[in-house]
């Protein structure tokens, strides 16, 4: 008898407690999350965590969903959480020719190789000689851009990369949608201006990737009648920042533009040409900072390095295959320009 | 007091939870020097020429070629299965458990498909598109930037996926949806994947996209409308214009309807300021569905009785046994099935 009496309120007692647990336990996670919903984006703008900070923001600027952080920061806060410092912009680094001399100017040797890291995977081709690398156009200018794979096909190319900016808007005007009729800047192939097709102002300065006749890959800021000067024979544009010149590492900031894919060009002390593509924009696989590109740059021994457009165009073409994976239902995008490798 | 205690040990509990985060995201994912390793890519052996012919099993639906004829898609006990013909490997389009496929179309330029799944999530169903690359054999959702999936919500169980139209070079979506009473609704997805109602509740017939736009053209009603742009699309001299396709050049081609029949075929740049009408004639009238306009800008008539398809521009004939499947473009050829 005593034993049932002294054990019905204990039961009760855990009944009651039992129920509690459960409500505690959800208004705890409730809280937790409150907590976090307020507090992360605090910690991120204003905490003590700046590669985090500098990643995120430069990642959402290199999108096209800038304006969410355009519209609610100002732009030299901007500049300071992202460590910019503009008294710098504009000084340019002269090339040193010198530092190059192509080795190889017959044969065609290329080889390929693959990059894993755990933020992203990246596919380089080496060209050992400068000479074969060209630059191809859409051949339907002002209608509608190709896929670097197509260009490389019609060219019967070894290997291809996407390549330099082009106005983004379809033909009925809708933003983002462009196909790839026009290119940015100017386009040079086989010593020509092809792009503009007339007209081409000479002393615009324009962010170019190029190589010279004796096949020297010439980065950084330069106009038309610079390149002429310098016997340029392919070249297209893009725009700043230049990643190494020299030797030298032109990208101080770890974070620089944000993880994204990644198109770059480089070339070695001997003239060979290192092609670049990095995959991105998934959730196991953001992409590299251009920092990142600037790394495997240097590994590989790049002298001089430039990038070229990054996001959805990055494509790597190679011996009939696409390298990279395009993240996108309609697979590879389509582009005003590429570099190819001629046969 | 108790009460305010205990929010504050699981306000702890969340910081601390968020400071482990940014102190792993900040010391170890970013920090760490990338490990950068370039391994050397093995030259893979040369796949053996193309095939001429490919061959097939019995009793399969939905049979499809890939734009450059080297897949051959079909559905097999109600599974999508792609046959490489470099190969002759079979691959699955593998989907969600409970997913059933309802509709796929090979891109026009790409060994890439759309297929559309039927879906339930916590009881309501979906239509969901998802992108298959043929040649990885992997499928990938359609997500925007915030990894929201693309998706149509089924108003009524007996709605239908009637066609998807696109152009790839535009990044542009089109999805038609039948309802049980017989109207159509469009859904439009971007370059970003948001999606939008464009059409509701309408007769609808063709809808194609011109290579180099985003804006769809459309049969509504007896007119032809372009999405986006005031008044109808009127052809000179034709009464009553059917669209038939569109091709890479950006053409966009239309057909005169005569007592149900097809006699010319009409079609022009869009998006070119001074549209220059083109116009084919043809020897006799026939079926819209015996038109065949391929991506490459090849016209084609399929005479079934015959068993022999004409391409109309070049007047060359093709004769062929069993049924005609569709055309592609690489090489000019066409695919059927012999029986």
């Amino acid at each position: 008898m005593e034993n049932q009496i002294n054990h019905r309120p204990r039961k009760r007692k855990r009944k009651k407690k039992k129920k509690s647990n459960s409500v505690v336990l959800f208004r705890g996670i409730f809280d937790i999350f409150i907590f976090l919903v307020i507090t992360t984006p605090l910690v991120l703008f204003f905490g003590p965590y700046d590669n985090t900070r500098k990643t995120v923001i430069s990642t959402v600027l290199a999108t096209r969903h800038a304006y969410l952080i355009n519209d609610l920061i100002p732009q030299a806060t901007l500049n300071k959480m992202l460590g910019i410092d503009e008294s710098q912009d504009g000084v340019e680094v002269a090339q040193d020719m010198k530092k190059i001399n192509v080795k190889y100017k017959v044969g065609n040797e290329v080889n390929a190789y693959d990059i894993h890291t755990q933020r992203f995977d990246g596919y380089v081709v080496e060209i050992k000689n400068p000479l074969k690398v060209k630059v191809a156009m859409t051949k339907f200018l002002t209608k509608m851009g190709q896929k670097t794979s197509e260009m490389a096909e019609e060219h019967d190319a070894v290997a291809a990369i996407n390549g330099g900016s082009f106005v983004d808007k379809s033909s009925d005007g809708t933003l983002y949608a462009g196909t790839g009729s026009e290119p940015g800047g100017f386009v040079i192939s086989e010593g020509k201006v092809i792009y503009p097709t007339s007209g081409a102002k000479e002393n615009n300065v324009e962010n170019v990737i190029a190589f010279t006749k004796g096949g020297e890959l010439i980065v950084g800021d330069h106009t038309l009648a610079e390149l002429k000067k310098l016997n340029v024979q392919e070249a297209m544009c893009f725009r700043k920042p230049n990643i190494i010149i020299n030797g030298v590492r032109q990208i101080k900031n770890k974070t620089e533009d944000g993880l994204n894919p990644r198109t770059a060009v480089g070339q070695k002390e001997d003239g060979t040409v290192i092609f670049l593509v990095i995959d991105g924009r998934k959730i196991t696989e953001p992409g590299a900072s251009l920092y990142d590109v600037q790394e495997i740059m240097m590994n590989r021994g790049a002298v001089n390095a430039g990038a070229l457009d990054g996001g959805y165009s990055s494509t790597m073409y190679y011996k009939g295959d696409l390298l990279n994976s395009p993240n996108a239902w309609n697979g590879e995008r389509s582009v005003a320009t590429a570099f190819y490798v001629e046969q | 007091m108790s009460k305010i205690k205990r929010r504050l040990m699981w306000f702890a509990i969340a910081l601390i939870l968020q400071q482990c985060i940014f102190l792993f995201v900040e010391k170890v994912y970013l920090s760490t020097d990338l490990n950068i390793k370039a391994e050397e890519v093995q030259e893979k052996e040369n796949l053996a020429d193309k095939k001429t012919e490919i061959d097939i099993k019995k009793g399969l639906n939905e049979v499809k070629l890939s734009s450059d004829g080297r897949f051959v898609s079909y559905l097999e006990d109600s599974k999508l299965k792609i046959l490489d013909s470099n190969d002759d490997k079979e691959k699955e389009c593998a989907l969600d458990t409970g997913a059933e496929i309802v509709f796929y179309k090979w891109l026009s330029n790409e060994n890439n498909m759309i297929v559309i799944q039927k879906v339930k999530d916590k009881g309501v169903s979906y239509f969901e598109p998802v992108s298959f690359d043929a040649k990885k054999g992997e499928a990938r959702e359609l997500a925007d930037f915030d990894l929201n999936k693309v998706r149509i919500k089924l108003q009524n169980l007996k709605d239908k996926i009637d066609d998807v139209a696109f152009s790839t070079s535009t990044n542009t979506l089109y999805i038609k949806v039948k309802q049980s009473d017989g109207k159509y609704d469009l859904y439009y997805a971007n370059i970003m994947n948001q999606l939008k109602k464009v059409k509701a509740d309408k007769i609808l017939g063709n809808v194609v996209v011109p290579t180099t736009s985003t804006n769809a053209v459309i049969e509504e009603g007896s007119n032809i409308t372009i999405l986006n742009s005031k008044g109808n699309l009127s052809i000179p001299n034709v009464k009553s214009p059917k669209i038939l396709g569109s091709d890479v050049n950006d053409n966009v081609y239309f057909g005169e309807l005569a007592n149900n029949k097809i006699k010319k075929i009409y079609y022009t740049v869009l998006s070119d300021s001074n549209r220059k009408w083109n116009e084919i004639k043809l020897t006799q009238p026939v079926d819209e569905d015996s038109i065949i306009i391929d991506y490459s800008g090849k016209v084609y008539v399929n005479n079934k009785s015959e068993g022999s398809v004409l391409e109309v521009i070049s007047n060359k004939s093709i004769k062929y046994k069993g049924d005609f499947v569709q055309s592609y473009s690489k090489e000019l050829f066409l695919g059927w099935i012999i029986n």
